[in-house]
């Protein structure tokens, strides 16, 4: 068998989209093509007052039904799966030979019909030999050109010598009148015009070719550094996360009074050294949950309930809600609930980032709702509370990396300025659209209030690899 | 009678931290900073529950003690209190290969454990 895959060839999957693609655009020229030739038939059959042989007429005619019809099962087989992405499969690269060796075919018919080296046509060999050296190996595309060339000559001397039928659509212009030092220059010159165009094409796109899997090398390189450095820096933020484990702990002992009693000042400190220490773990968490995020290469989507997974969050944060006396809202106003695919574990996470930030930024006897709602191809969350909002001229930063506004740094309510960046990482992920806006829709005009408001396609489940 | 509760992690401090605090709340703890060695105090002192860490001498170690621990008592509570967090890709709860009744970030709110202890004992007593 024939390999036809291209010998430089590293990244297969790569190659099928590429061929597939240039396919498609086949098919769409050849009815192009088709029309354009429809036309020039009208025009010489109806227009002209050269004389056309009747074999002419009906000849062009059938190779242009013929042409039609197969491009149709063409654009038939693009869509179905016979044609698979595998070597040993019908693969798109044989399915662009075979366009090519009818395409040929049906035009040799057509130049011989239409007085082949004095046919306009004649030139149209050149356009497939660029489009065959586009997609083919060189040897293959070589091999192909030199044959037809071949009997392209063999036919013009056939002519031209009397052994078989002419078919001018000149009275004037005649292979057979011809010199035979004319027809030969004229062939010599038209087989090296083929063979240059092969040889330049095939050159340029290999080169490109070569170029653009150099550049994925490197893009892949880089990619594989970004997630080396991420599992160094889980690493290390794990290790540092130990030790303050060890030290909360052991300051929830001395502040509980566990480990015996303690003057009020010295308490009031060790509660300041448990709120630092705290706010330390929250940023490890947060560092490890944005590692984890810049690692993931896929997204393990699965079918998600997120009215599900709202709930869990309001049960989780019931106490703090209720110690601030915050009500906590949930609207479900989707009309029809579609399956919505997403990665669970990450649209908890963002989730509990935006609802906990919710809570977090709220005043005593505050309000947060949660409402979800239908948007083209897929949900709308909104997340609404009427907290301390965010100042119009901060807005544009809020979700960079370690970034806190000015009033929520001002609260002294622990934040790492990493809860918006991960809500940011993972909508985007999941190609949704994350907006905010403050005031919000039931803010007031003491506590104005944020809008997180997050777009998500309905997605389609992972195809585990 | 007191309840037992024996605590496998390979932080000392942790370990120590955590005895002080649940002896304060009236339970008599059983400690091993090794899993083999856990297993050991496992059969001879019979405890009423299980606090386990998750990374020790194997990244995964602490699911193999729970479910180990859970043939020799399917009964045994289990908590797993681990700073291998959801942030680390471990999607605990609803792995059900991991025979563990309660999964806790460590370090947790000391009244958030407490709780936990108290229902699973209280569940247990019931069944």
């Amino acid at each position: 068998m024939i390999n036809l895959i291209p010998q430089n060839t590293s990244d297969l999957d790569y190659l099928w989209e590429l061929v597939s693609e240039r396919n498609k655009w086949f098919i769409k020229l050849r009815y192009i093509a088709v029309v354009l030739l429809l036309c020039l038939y009208i025009f010489i059959v109806y227009l002209t007052n050269e004389y056309i042989f009747i074999e002419q007429k009906t000849g062009i005619a059938v190779i242009l039904c013929c042409i039609l019809a197969y491009n149709l099962i063409f654009s038939y087989l693009s869509g179905t799966k016979i044609l698979k992405n595998e070597i040993s499969a019908f693969h798109p690269i044989k399915f662009a030979l075979l366009q090519i060796l009818l395409d040929l075919t049906a035009l040799m018919f057509i130049v011989y019909l239409t007085g082949l080296i004095n046919s306009p046509f004649y030139l149209f060999f050149i356009f497939h030999a660029i489009i065959g050296s586009l997609i083919l190996p060189g040897r293959i595309i070589y091999f192909l050109m030199i044959v037809l060339l071949s009997f392209f000559t063999v036919l013009n001397f056939s002519v031209h010598f009397g052994f078989i039928r002419e078919f001018p659509i000149s009275n004037t212009e005649s292979v057979r009148q011809l010199s035979l030092n004319y027809l030969v220059l004229n062939l010599m010159s038209f087989w090296l015009m083929i063979l240059l165009s092969v040889q330049l094409v095939n050159h340029l796109t290999s080169a490109l070719y070569r170029r653009e899997q150099q550049l994925m090398n490197a893009i892949e390189k880089i990619e594989q550094t970004e997630i080396e450095k991420q599992k160094y820096i889980l690493a290390v933020v794990h290790e540092v996360k130990s030790p303050l484990s060890v030290i909360l702990s052991y300051l929830n002992l001395l502040v509980d009074g566990i480990a015996g009693e303690i003057s009020e000042k010295a308490r009031d400190i060790l509660i300041k050294m448990k709120r630092r220490s705290a706010e330390a773990i929250e940023l490890t968490n947060n560092i490890l949950e944005v590692s984890k995020i810049k690692q993931l290469k896929k997204l393990n989507r699965v079918k998600t309930e997120p009215e599900l997974i709202v709930r869990g969050i309001f049960e989780a944060m019931n106490d703090k809600a209720r110690s601030e006396m915050i009500t906590l809202h949930f609207t479900d106003s989707r009309k029809e609930k579609k399956s919505f695919y997403a990665d669970k574990s990450l649209m908890e996470l963002m989730l509990s980032n935006v609802i906990s930030n919710a809570v977090k930024y709220n005043h005593m006897e505050g309000k947060v709702e949660v409402v979800f709602s239908d948007r083209n191809d897929g949900i709308c969350i909104t997340v609404a509370d009427t907290g301390i909002g965010i100042p119009a001229e901060e807005m544009m930063n809020i979700t960079n990396e370690f970034y806190r506004a000015g009033n929520a740094k001002s609260t002294k309510k622990e934040g790492t300025g990493l809860g918006l960046y991960v809500v940011k990482q993972i909508v985007e992920k999941h190609n949704g659209k994350l907006h905010i806006k403050s005031p919000s829709d039931i803010g007031t005009a003491e506590f104005p209030g944020t809008s997180v408001i997050i777009l998500l396609p309905y997605g389609e489940v992972s195809q585990s690899s | 009678m007191k309840k037992k509760i024996l605590i496998i992690d390979d932080d000392p401090d942790i370990i120590e931290a955590s005895r002080l605090f649940l002896e304060y709340n009236g339970f008599e703890v059983y400690t091993e900073t090794d899993p083999g060695e856990g297993v050991r105090s496992f059969i001879e002192n019979k405890p009423d529950l299980l606090i386990l860490d998750v990374i020790m001498n194997e990244p995964d170690e602490g699911f193999f003690l729970a479910k180990k621990f859970k043939k020799l008592d399917p009964d045994i509570p289990i908590i797993i209190y681990s700073s291998v967090s959801s942030a680390l890709g471990y999607d605990f709860g609803k792995n059900e290969i991991v025979s563990a009744d309660v999964f806790i970030d460590k370090p947790a709110e000391p009244s958030l454990l407490l709780d936990s202890i108290n229902r699973l004992l209280k569940k247990e007593s019931n069944e």
